[in-house]
């Protein structure tokens, strides 16, 4: 009779961990079209080809 | 579905990522993305955005990153840390220089030190940069120093002039951490790496996940001691600190990567 409780218990969790999983990919995907269309595409590029003095530590 | 398999093929996968990473001419396509791996974009090689970089630069400019957040979520609910230990050149390095023969340093699961990296996150990557209007992480990132510091100003005698302390500061970190690399295992991702900070809060989420068969375990603690964070996977299996490089995988038919 406990294992079969244990067992449910199991299920139960892992429901609820997949559901969780598929909430976070569905929100960062919004996310990333809400990026994009925020047009934050572009600075990310823009910040990438320049040259960062910071990182080389002359700045 | 067990992804065991994909341990086998670890010492290809994790070269060929550090050359992708690194390949100039797809950074027309791959600089608009922050790469889910720790990769210095001042490198004139890299091919794509360094995820850190661009989190600070978006704090200095006062916007919320949402796409950065998005892209580095999305990969994180996928798969965790599954890149600190597969993709990420950084990461390799250090897989490398622990090589070295030496004196090494126990660093326990949970030690306070590994509790750094999510104060670097906050304080480094985001609280400073947003204050000052100044990439604070970026000025002390010893990777910066590797591939676009040191090797840059050999070759541009016009950044020779502006070499300062910070220059001599940033060559001290990368010393310290280069030794700390060699005596402690995957010291950078276990301390420091803020990217591995954001990585690890979806190991106990994500759709790929550590699996222990607690039936069969005898507690022989074999995962323990082979394990770079010393995770006592029997009890926590998808602890943030899992690099999920599968090491234990290989030493243990118990433990198991599954897609759910």
């Amino acid at each position: 009779m406990g294992s079969r409780v244990q067992r449910g218990d199991r299920k139960i969790f892992k429901r609820k961990y997949r559901i969780i999983t598929v909430v976070l990919l569905v929100a960062f995907s919004y996310c990333i079209i809400w990026g994009i269309s925020r047009e934050e595409v572009v600075i990310v590029f823009k910040n990438a080809i320049l040259v960062c003095l910071s990182c080389m530590g002359l700045k | 579905m067990k992804l065991n398999i994909l341990f086998r093929f670890r010492y290809l996968i994790q070269p060929i990522s550090a050359i992708f990473f690194n390949l100039p001419f797809l950074a027309p396509c791959l600089r608009q993305v922050p790469v889910p791996v720790f990769n210095c974009y001042a490198c004139p090689l890299a091919s794509g955005a360094c995820p850190i970089g661009t989190i600070q630069h978006f704090f200095v400019l006062k916007i919320l990153p949402v796409y950065t957040i998005g892209v580095l979520g999305f990969i994180g609910a996928l798969s965790g840390r599954f890149s600190c230990g597969f993709l990420c050149p950084f990461g390799y390095f250090q897989d490398w220089i622990y090589k070295i023969k030496s004196k090494k340093l126990f660093l326990p699961h949970k030690h306070f030190l590994t509790y750094i990296k999510y104060l670097s996150l906050l304080i480094l990557v985001i609280i400073i940069p947003y204050i000052t209007g100044e990439p604070w992480f970026s000025k002390l990132c010893p990777l910066g120093m590797i591939q676009a510091g040191i090797p840059l100003t050999i070759f541009d005698q016009s950044l020779q002039s502006l070499i300062g302390p910070l220059f001599y500061l940033k060559i001290i970190i990368l010393v310290a951490v280069v030794v700390a690399g060699i005596v402690i295992e995957r010291f950078w991702c276990r301390v420091i790496c803020p990217l591995g900070a954001i990585f690890g809060l979806f190991n106990s989420t994500s759709l790929v996940k550590m699996k222990v068969n607690q039936q069969n375990c005898n507690d022989c603690g074999v995962c323990i001691k082979i394990c770079p964070a010393h995770i006592d996977i029997h009890k926590e299996a998808n602890s943030p600190e899992c690099i999920r490089c599968l090491k234990c995988t290989s030493t243990c038919k118990n433990i198991t990567l599954n897609l759910y």
